[in-house]
């Protein structure tokens, strides 16, 4: 089957080799789960799809705050008083965030938040 | 058993699949011409795909009716699960 | 008139389709135009289902193909008319050239690493958090989570260059995607020559072996579907 043999081709239909097929499909179902569904026009899912973007967009700026917020704090430069101020407004912005991805019934995987390399920068 | 195996197997397979054809390979720009139905027909289990499949445009609804009007059993309901 | 489209390629001939059946169990045949070839079968209403049929059929379409001549595969649920590919592949001509001898003699392997569930404790707070006040105590978990993060993120890249390092003799080409936060840590898409498949193959076996603190997923021969774009969309011609 390895060899290139133009003179008998045989087709070669790709072939899955795992000892954790449950695992992996488990997996993979997940990530189909995200892809985008098919465009329905009706104003139910085009909110939908508009609070999956506007909360992602959120979610992304919000974590980045919450880094370097830690950041500011390790560094040394800000006061406990600062620390503190800057960790409850945060704490309130997240229960804020789990508020309305619960009204609209999204979980973090819906929102798609793994950038790939673009991640590093977050 | 035998039979859960396989069809974890011919899941699997199509997941793979899935994986590799839906966002990869070449791409006609500028046209609409790639058209993805329903991705849930596949993940809702191959319960559905092995029987007579309902085309998508006469499936409406969200995803609870459509698993109702399918009358979809998901296979593995006691295991894995979505 | 609606046309499917499986792949495409240069030195497809329609022999070599041997008759094989597409969507709809419509025959596949070849369309020809600016020295390339396409692989095409009628289709009748857009979109295309996402259905186990169709997935096979255009798996068996594309299998046939890549048993004699590499071909760059579209994606599924690629409809067009005879006119607009016609077009495409008269204003890609020079790119898609580029990506087909790129891709020659090849199939694409693909690799997904998982971890094994590690019963990893998580890090126990400092003993300073509980006489934390709250706004403080939070920013002070956000710092042993980021912490746990950027493990994570260094451990996914470590594999990956693992298994980077292992596989670049037989791999002439490779696509790497790393996913800390995911189950799937690293997905790689190697782009082996057809001649040195059985070595290949031969190699993963050895890297199962040495790591069995890590789940495999092996699948392929693929056509090449994460090598087919980059080429032709840099050709810039539209």
């Amino acid at each position: 089957m390895a060899q290139h043999s133009p003179e008998a081709p045989i087709p070669v239909e790709p072939e899955i080799e795992t000892a954790h097929a449950a695992e992996f499909a488990g997996e993979l179902r997940r990530v189909a789960d995200a892809l985008p569904e098919r465009i329905n026009v009706d104003a139910r899912s085009v909110e939908q799809g508009l609070a999956k973007l506007v909360l992602t967009l959120i979610e992304l700026v919000r974590r980045l705050l919450e880094k370097q917020a830690v950041r500011r704090m390790e560094g040394g430069g800000l006061t406990p008083k600062q620390v503190e101020e800057l960790g409850l407004a945060l704490m309130k912005l997240e229960e804020k965030m789990r508020e309305l991805k619960g009204q609209f019934g999204l979980e973090d995987e819906d929102l798609n938040l793994d950038l790939g390399p673009i991640g590093k920068l977050i | 058993m035998d039979e859960a195996l396989r069809f974890e197997d011919e899941e699997l397979s199509l997941l793979e699949t899935l994986d590799h054809v839906l966002d990869r390979g070449l791409v006609i720009a500028g046209e609409v011409t790639i058209a993805v139905a329903d991705i849930d027909l596949i993940y809702l289990g191959l319960n559905v795909l092995l029987g007579s499949v309902e085309t998508v445009n006469q499936v409406l609804g969200g995803r609870e009716q459509r698993l109702a009007a399918l009358g979809v059993r998901a296979p593995s309901d006691e295991g894995g699960g979505r | 008139m609606s046309l499917y489209v499986y792949c495409l390629g240069d030195g497809l001939t329609e022999a070599a389709l041997a008759g094989v059946r597409g969507l709809n169990d419509e025959p596949a045949r070849l369309f020809g135009h600016a020295g390339l070839v396409a692989v095409v079968s009628p289709f009748g209403e857009a979109p295309v289902p996402v259905t186990r049929a169709h997935l096979l059929a255009h798996n068996r379409v594309n299998a046939q193909a890549l048993a004699s001549a590499t071909p760059l595969p579209f994606r599924f649920g690629t409809l067009t008319t005879e006119e607009r590919l016609a077009s495409y592949m008269g204003a890609r001509a020079a790119g898609l050239r580029a990506a087909l001898a790129r891709v020659r003699d090849c199939v694409e392997m693909s690799v997904k690493l998982m971890r094994e569930t590690t019963a990893e404790a998580p890090a126990a707070p400092p003993a300073d958090a509980g006489t934390a006040p709250a706004g403080t105590a939070f920013l002070l978990a956000k710092r042993r989570e980021l912490l746990g993060e950027e493990r994570e993120r260094r451990r996914a890249e470590e594999l990956a260059a693992w298994l980077e390092r292992r596989t670049s003799d037989l791999a002439r080409e490779s696509e790497v995607r790393v996913r800390p936060s995911e189950s799937i840590v690293v997905r790689a898409a190697h782009l082996v020559v057809r001649a040195r498949l059985a070595d290949y193959r031969e190699r993963l076996r050895a890297l199962r072996a040495e790591r069995p603190d890590l789940r495999f997923l092996n699948s392929g021969p693929w056509p090449p579907y994460s090598f087919a774009d980059a080429d032709v969309t840099a050709s810039g011609c539209e």
